[in-house]
């Protein structure tokens, strides 16, 4: 059992590779719902296994090896729908992400507020892209039936 | 650069619509080219956190909304094979919402929020309202659970503290209802309830609000827009027609249903009839009642109320030396003033009479920056000798800036962080650095003398003058103070 002074060293550590984590996710997957799907995995299993944890190690690097493994294992299951690329390129992936440094939030606000500067339409387009997950398929049949293209 | 093509390949990869020939190009091109492979993670980071922000505006919107609404008919659809499909899958869904709304009531009502830490004013008119029952008179603490409503009367005043640190304060004649939060993403099959949402509804608030996870920004809405905060210290203020929002530290996404704006330290964003701006000039919002005032036995204090009569006057010379300019019976108190650069500046040291006790001061400088002038008083905690706090070479300190030079009632966080070792006559520090809000704003100068620790502060930048200096004995255990 985690004592909560561990559970507070490890969401200190967690919460600034929230986004790198999703971001390898999507990467990789390509799919939203496999990606917040994952990433509950993630997020479970380095909890489970923070004990193990070596801190004089990156812990970031350490939580996106531990999402390739994830991915790897449900690897299959993405191939049925998709391409899916090959452990070495997800290898080489997750160092990628695992050798960046710093935290990505600060530029969460700043995004937010370009977005809000978009003409309506398109950050309906992107809010159909982004809120509603939708595929470019979907959206693009979305708007297509909206605005009917002339012969 | 990227070259068009493989910019293509990447967009087409991400957007799921590449062919298998490109999926095989980008693939090897990516095992043999690290920008390529890096440049695929930047733009996958950067679809997340689009994600991230659509799917936290459009959970503040629904926050803010007053009520849901139908607001659509749709004549004779009844008729269409269409409609009784729907139809079908709506109350199929409807039930099962229902019954997860109803889940979450229940679980809502064992889990607490946050907890009141502190009441005051009228309490007899300061109700709580828990599982439909009302209540006044509330002593705190209490532990409040989503759906509570606070309603504070015209002399009421109200402390709430979220398990994360994160500090709302309440001023007179504020309405609030404190929300449930969305539960954790981190482990997100465990609905735990740690999202924090409050909709004002009129009145004033100051929140202090720790760093929150990508995904639960604290959500502060009023009747006409929402405030997404993810650890910052703000002011809310709400009226029939407007609501202000002015922050200190970190930034606020503030948005009404067409408009956003991110506002950052210093800046103010008003919300009046309907139109959200920044605000150059922040009008003033009444300022909700300070927290600590009613803490802690005084040792010393001086509201200035008489000017700074009652204190010595030193000159600080160029070379750093102090020579008095006026004497008077206490040599620990006196106002200084500095010359720098040819030009008189007047400063003000100010000794606190502690028989005893410690005995704190400081110089203060009036020079005019783009800063906007304001007031500090300063509160001193300890616990036993200052020296011996002196010895950390770090002085907790909080700074109140006054409501009527910025839109802020609120404490600020003033740090002195020790630059000059202490010397062979074990004076503790002799200089330090003046931090305000994270920002290095000054630097001082400590003098000490025999009993106690005569501290001087010279603000090198900014326009300081005292409204109110307090030394109070403070117990140890209140978290956030240290000296």
């Amino acid at each position: 059992m985690h004592s909560d002074q561990n559970h507070e060293t490890f969401e200190k550590l967690f919460l600034p590779v929230q986004t790198a984590l999703r971001g390898y996710l999507f990467a990789t997957t390509r799919d939203w719902t496999a990606t917040d799907e994952l990433f509950q995995e993630v997020a479970t299993t380095l909890w489970r296994k923070f004990g193990e944890f070596d801190s004089s190690r990156s812990f970031r690097a350490w939580a996106l090896g531990m999402a390739r493994l994830q991915v790897l294992r449900r690897r299959q299951a993405f191939a049925r729908s998709r391409l899916v690329f090959s452990e070495a390129l997800m290898a080489s992936l997750a160092n990628v992400a695992g050798d960046e440094t710093g935290d990505d939030d600060w530029r969460l606000p700043h995004l937010a507020a370009c977005m809000s500067k978009l003409p309506p339409s398109d950050r309906e387009l992107m809010g159909m892209r982004f809120e509603h997950d939708l595929s470019l398929a979907e959206i693009a049949a979305k708007v297509q039936r909206a605005r009917p293209l002339r012969a | 650069m990227m070259d068009r093509r493989t910019e293509q390949l990447l967009s087409h990869y991400l957007d799921g619509v590449e062919t298998p020939e490109e999926f095989a190009l980008l693939e090897q091109q990516a095992l043999q080219d690290p920008a390529l492979r890096r440049e695929l993670m930047r733009l996958a980071t950067l679809d997340t956190m689009s994600r991230t922000v659509f799917k936290e505006t459009a959970a503040a919107r629904e926050f803010a909304a007053p009520e849901r609404q139908v607001i659509a008919t749709v004549p004779s659809l009844w008729q269409s094979r269409w409609f009784w499909s729907t139809a079908a899958a709506a109350a199929a869904l409807v039930a099962c919402v229902g019954g997860v709304n109803l889940w979450q009531a229940r679980q809502a009502e064992k889990l607490v929020v946050a907890t009141l830490v502190e009441a005051r004013g009228k309490c007899s008119v300061f109700s709580v309202q828990v599982s439909g029952s009302p209540a006044s008179g509330v002593r705190s603490p209490t532990t409040l659970r989503p759906g509570t409503r606070l309603s504070l009367g015209p002399d009421g005043y109200a402390k709430l503290a979220y398990a994360d640190g994160t500090i709302v304060e309440l001023g007179k004649n504020t309405a609030m209802t404190l929300g449930a939060g969305q539960g954790s993403r981190l482990f997100g099959l465990i609905r735990e309830w740690r999202g924090k949402r409050i909709q004002l509804d009129t009145g004033t608030l100051s929140a202090r609000v720790a760093k929150q996870k990508i995904g639960e920004a604290m959500a502060l809405a009023t009747p006409h827009a929402t405030a997404t905060v993810l650890g910052t210290m703000l002011q809310l203020a709400v009226t029939t027609n407007s609501s202000l929002l002015s922050v200190q530290t970190g930034q606020v996404a503030f948005a009404t249903a067409t408009q956003q704006e991110v506002v950052s330290a210093g800046e103010s964003a008003q919300v009046q009839d309907g139109v959200l701006r920044k605000v150059v000039e922040p009008p003033v919002p009444p300022a909700a009642a300070g927290s600590a005032d009613q803490d802690g036995t005084i040792l010393f204090q001086d509201s200035f109320a008489e000017g700074f009569g009652k204190w010595n006057l030193y000159t600080k010379q160029s070379d750093g030396s102090m020579q008095p300019t006026t004497k008077q019976a206490c040599p620990d108190i006196r106002i200084v003033k500095v010359e720098r650069g040819g030009k008189s500046v007047p400063v003000a040291e100010l000794v606190g009479k502690a028989p005893g006790g410690p005995r704190v001061g400081m110089v203060t400088e009036t020079v005019k920056t783009k800063a906007d002038a304001y007031v500090c008083a300063f509160e001193y905690t300890y616990d036993g000798p200052l020296r011996r706090a002196m010895e950390g070479l770090e002085i907790g300190m909080q700074c109140r800036i006054r409501p009527q030079a910025r839109p802020a009632g609120e404490w600020n966080q003033v740090r002195w962080e020790c630059t000059r070792a202490p010397d062979v006559q074990g004076n503790p520090c002799l200089a330090a650095k003046l931090y305000f809000n994270g920002e290095l704003i000054g630097e001082t100068a400590f003098l000490t003398s025999g009993e106690g620790v005569n501290v001087m502060l010279e603000v090198i930048e900014g326009q300081f003058r005292f409204a109110n200096v307090v030394i109070r004995e403070m117990k140890r255990q209140r978290k956030g103070r240290r000296l």
